[in-house]
C-alpha cells in the first residue's frame, strides 16, 4: 500500500541552502538591453518631422466648379469657378470676375450661401425696366455667360 | 467688419435694399443702379471686409471714411463719377 509522502517545507529565506539549489547573479539585470549603461542606441529608421499646421496638406480644395444654383427657374450651362480660401475660421467662396463670394462655416455652407446671392443677383439684374450702370452691365453680361432662366416646358 | 458698420454705410448712401436669405444693399443713384454689396444673415456672421470694399468700388482709406464720416455720400457719388461708374453730367 502505498502510504503519501510528506511535502517538506522549505522556508524562503532558506532557499538557496538548500541542496541542489544555486543562485548566480547576473552581471547585466536590465530589462531591455538598451538599458545597459554605456550602450549606443541603435540609430531609428523611422524618420520623424516636425510641421506647422499651416504646412500641412489641406484636404480642403483651393478652387471649386458650381454646377448648380438654388433656384428652379435658373440652370447653370457653364461651371463656375469659385476661389476657396479661409478667413477669421469662415469659409470663404468668391468668383472674381463678378466680385461676389460666399462665407460659412463650412465650404458647404459658403457655397451655398453664395449660391442664394447669385440667385438674388441675377434676378434683380434681369428686372424689367431696371436700368444699370457700366459695371453691372458688365456683371450681367458675365453672369449671363454662366447662368441662363430655364425654359419650362409644359406637358 | 462690423455689422453696425456695414448698416452705417447702407444707411450714409441711402442704398435700397432687400432682405431675403441675405441683406443685398443696391445704390442707386438718378434711377440707375451702379454697385451692388451684401451681408449674410445666415449662421455665419463674418463680414469679409476686403469683399464689401471691393463690391463698393472704393479703396482702403475711402472704404474707413465711409465707415466713419469723411467721406459723405456726394463724396461717394464723385469717387464714382471719377471712375467712370456714374456717368459725368453734362
Amino acid at each position: 500500500m502505498a502510504t503519501a509522502g510528506t511535502t517538506p517545507t522549505i522556508e524562503s529565506a532558506n532557499l538557496f541552502d538548500q541542496p541542489g539549489i544555486s543562485f548566480t547573479k547576473h552581471s547585466n539585470l536590465d530589462v531591455l538591453q538598451s538599458q545597459a549603461r554605456g550602450h549606443v542606441l541603435p540609430k531609428s529608421n523611422v524618420h520623424a518631422e516636425f510641421l506647422s499646421v499651416a504646412a500641412l496638406p489641406n484636404a480642403r480644395p483651393e478652387r471649386v466648379l458650381l454646377g448648380t444654383i438654388a433656384d428652379p427657374d435658373l440652370r447653370v450651362v457653364r461651371a463656375i469657378p469659385l476661389d476657396v480660401s479661409v478667413e477669421d475660421c469662415a469659409v470663404l467662396v468668391s468668383w472674381t470676375e463678378i466680385d461676389e463670394f460666399g462665407s460659412g462655416a463650412t465650404m458647404s455652407e459658403a457655397i451655398e450661401d453664395f449660391s442664394h446671392s447669385l440667385r438674388e443677383i441675377y434676378h434683380r439684374l434681369n428686372e424689367s425696366g431696371v436700368r444699370l450702370g457700366p459695371d453691372l452691365i458688365s456683371i450681367k453680361a458675365t453672369i449671363g455667360q454662366y447662368v441662363q432662366r430655364r425654359h419650362h416646358e409644359s406637358a | 467688419m462690423k455689422v453696425h458698420e456695414f448698416e452705417k454705410i447702407v444707411n450714409k448712401l441711402g442704398m435700397e435694399t432687400r432682405n431675403s436669405r441675405d441683406r443685398h444693399a443696391w445704390f442707386v443713384h438718378n434711377g440707375v443702379t451702379v454697385v451692388r454689396t451684401r451681408r449674410s444673415q445666415g449662421n455665419s456672421k463674418f463680414l469679409p471686409e476686403h469683399k464689401i470694399r471691393t463690391q463698393l468700388k472704393v479703396n482702403e482709406s475711402q472704404f474707413s471714411g465711409l465707415i466713419s464720416c469723411s467721406v459723405s455720400k456726394q463724396d461717394y457719388i464723385n469717387i464714382l463719377t471719377e471712375k467712370g461708374l456714374i456717368p459725368k453730367m453734362p
